[in-house]
């Protein structure tokens, strides 16, 4: 069979030789003439490829590029090689990307109308085998490349019909046509494709490929992909390509930071083992920032103090760093009323933890633009911000004594159930209160009919969850 | 404050309450694990592994470890030890499969450094032999077999590699790109 397959492959070999110089001397009919192709064999030099049944990958791509540069110049082709020999592209290079930018930039100073990196496969699974070969998309190369929908859509219809027709001459299954942001593909404005020919871990893959006759069938039918490719209106016009290698790059960018809720009291320890003694005792939903693991403590920056702990792994539930205003444009703030009692969200999702609820007819100022079911608002002329659900709001104008002219106990004044401010602008009569163990500013606030914004508006609190007992607090006393 | 034993019961005990309830944000507590050998189970990947947390207070936990098979991911369900499970599954990836029908694409030899989760980020330091070409398929593979494995465990959203404690911006001469933590939507065409 196999040696069936090699005298054949001679026979192709003779047979296509003898059509063109007989037939096309002067190379008219060839859409390949005056093409300007790099040929990348992949690999070599310090860089020996994947490895496997005795075969170097780099002598593998070599020689089918070779073979492949004598197919291209005999149909009119103009061919550059990235290397000729086994040798780096870029002898000098401290590290992989330069070798590979070296590559690109054979392409780039041509011009070429098309560039082919060579390569041969490997998998640890000896009994996977076939053929693929990859395009760019547009975006993700750690090289900074960007590619234009056109450079796309014509990488992708030289990489079908080269595979269509290796697939065709091989019988190699068909492992597709991928988009892949591997170096060499980041090439703007050539139309580019690295060309996987075969697993060289595949002990029957591998023999064929190491064979002279199998080697030059993998680079005609490369040469007619690249025929077919410059023989249709792709190569000068918009071709179409798969939506996923047009999608932009940004957004699934790894978050940097890392943070956590606590969902239950959380004692804050001061190491990472049970004999730790506890700093303090964190409430329920408390943001803290994770800096590393060890075992099954989190180390962990608590954001009101900037001070570092340990917290038991699972005291915490995952979340998103703690709710900051959205980025603003050109939106102006504008004021609402709740007509009736709203829970204040820490998040505009599904995921958001209530921070309490506030009683109706507060001034809430919208200050960022939502197209979501929560409006994103500062509480009653505080710094607080947290998120309402829209429908439990109504139009409203700012509040009686303007914000900008408001002097401090004016402020205080604001936040005061509506009614009573519209009453009067004076400032509220207010009772002191010492904090007692156990007391919670939600528990304090409804003790004395008061709300959790109000009291930590007179008392200049910006966490609802820090109060220490013993402390005194301000307390506005209803009208 | 409590005493370390008593705070410690009152926890574990708190700990199986929330997990039956189903609570949010909390950690499902896993099943005693036995001792001895692994469940020789195997199944192919299908979206996320079911979480087997690194923070519950077991001495040992199941984890699932990703190897190579018909050009994609498969995983083996092995016992790990809980208290240092990202250090534990690596040491378990590469030892290598268990299945005969399953493979690895790490190189043999391939050296484990150091693993340090920060942010979120897995920084795993693995030895020069890790980085060597190895095809395109077997390199997507070989970084995958490591992505899948450490995102499996709470708090672990993506993975840096690092060689010899290096951040390089290529594995092998392939250029798959490594320099930016990879999640598993980096490896899509391998994963399904």
């Amino acid at each position: 069979m196999f040696a069936l397959k090699v005298v054949l492959s001679s026979l192709v070999v003779a047979g296509t030789l003898a059509t063109m110089f007989v037939a096309n001397p002067a190379f008219a009919g060839s859409s390949l003439s005056g093409k300007t192709i790099v040929i990348d064999p992949g690999h070599g030099g310090h860089d020996p490829g994947a490895l496997a049944n005795g075969i170097r990958e780099k002598d593998v791509t070599l020689a089918i590029a070779q073979q492949l540069q004598g197919i291209l110049q005999a149909q009119g082709a103009r061919v550059i090689m990235t290397r000729t020999t086994d040798t780096d592209v870029n002898p000098g290079a401290s590290s992989e990307d330069a070798e590979l930018q070296a590559r690109v930039n054979v392409a780039q100073s041509a011009h070429a109308s098309a560039f082919v990196s060579v390569h041969a496969n490997f998998s640890g699974d000896p009994n996977f085998s076939g053929a693929t070969t990859y395009f760019g998309p547009k975006c993700g190369y750690y090289s900074g490349a960007s590619l234009s929908p056109t450079d796309v859509g014509r990488g992708y219809s030289l990489a079908t019909r080269v595979q269509a027709a290796l697939v065709s001459r091989t019988h190699e299954v068909d492992r597709g046509t991928p988009a892949q942001i591997f170096w060499v593909l980041g090439n703007p404005g050539i139309p580019s494709i690295l060309v996987e020919t075969g697993f060289i871990s595949n002990k029957a893959e591998g023999a064929h490929l190491t064979d002279p006759g199998y080697q030059h069938v993998v680079a005609d039918a490369i040469g007619d992909g690249l025929a077919s490719y410059f023989g249709s209106g792709d190569a000068a016009g918009t071709p179409a390509a798969p939506a996923s290698a047009l999608a932009d790059c940004s957004a699934p960018a790894p978050t940097n930071e890392h943070w956590v809720q606590t969902f239950l009291p959380a004692p804050l320890l001061s190491g990472a083992d049970p004999n730790a003694k506890p700093f303090t005792t964190l409430p329920p939903f408390f943001y803290l920032k994770v800096l590393g693991q060890q075992g099954d403590y989190l180390f962990v920056l608590n954001p009101a103090t900037n001070g570092p702990g340990y917290v038991l792994g699972s005291r915490v539930g995952p979340s998103g760093p703690p709710a900051a205003a959205p980025a603003q444009s050109s939106f102006s703030p504008f004021w609402v009323e709740n007509f009736k009692p709203v829970e204040l969200w820490s998040g505009s999702d599904a995921k958001a933890v209530s921070f309490g609820a506030l009683p109706a007819w507060h001034f809430l100022q919208v200050v960022s633009p939502s197209s979501g079911p929560r409006f994103y608002v500062k509480v009653d002329n505080t710094a607080n911000v947290a998120y309402v659900d829209r429908a439990n709001v109504g139009p409203s104008g700012p509040p009686p004594s303007s914000p900008v002219q408001a002097a401090p106990s004016q402020f205080a004044a604001a936040a005061r159930p509506v009614a009573a401010a519209r009453a009067t602008a004076a400032p509220p009569s207010t009772r002191q209160v010492k904090v007692q163990p156990g007391d919670t500013l939600f528990a304090i606030a409804a003790r004395y009919k008061s709300s959790v914004p109000a009291v930590m508006a007179l008392n200049h609190l910006s966490n609802s969850n820090l109060i220490m007992a013993g402390q005194t607090l301000s307390i506005p006393v209803a009208a | 404050m409590f005493s370390g034993v008593r705070w410690v019961g009152w926890l574990v005990g708190l700990l199986l309450a929330l997990a039956a309830c189903g609570a949010p944000g909390s950690p499902q507590a896993s099943p005693a694990a036995p001792s001895g050998q692994p469940a020789a189970q195997s199944t192919a990947v299908s979206g996320r592994p079911s979480p087997s947390s690194s923070s519950s207070p077991k001495t040992a936990e199941q984890a699932q470890i990703f190897f190579s098979a018909g050009g994609k991911l498969v995983s083996e369900t092995r016992t790990i030890s809980g208290g240092a499970a990202l250090q534990s599954a690596l040491e378990a990836l590469l030892g290598g499969p268990k299945d005969p029908g399953h493979f690895t694409e790490i190189p043999k030899d391939s050296r484990l450094l150091g693993v340090q989760l920060k942010n979120g980020v897995a920084n795993v330091s693995l030895g020069k032999e890790f980085f060597v070409s190895g095809g395109s398929t077997g390199m997507q593979l070989r970084l995958a077999q490591v992505v899948f494995t450490l995102t499996q465990f709470p708090g672990v959203n993506s993975v840096q590699f690092l060689q010899e404690g290096q951040i390089i911006s290529v594995a092998g001469g392939e250029g798959f790109p490594i320099g930016k933590p990879l999640t598993r939507q980096s490896f899509a065409g391998v994963s399904s």
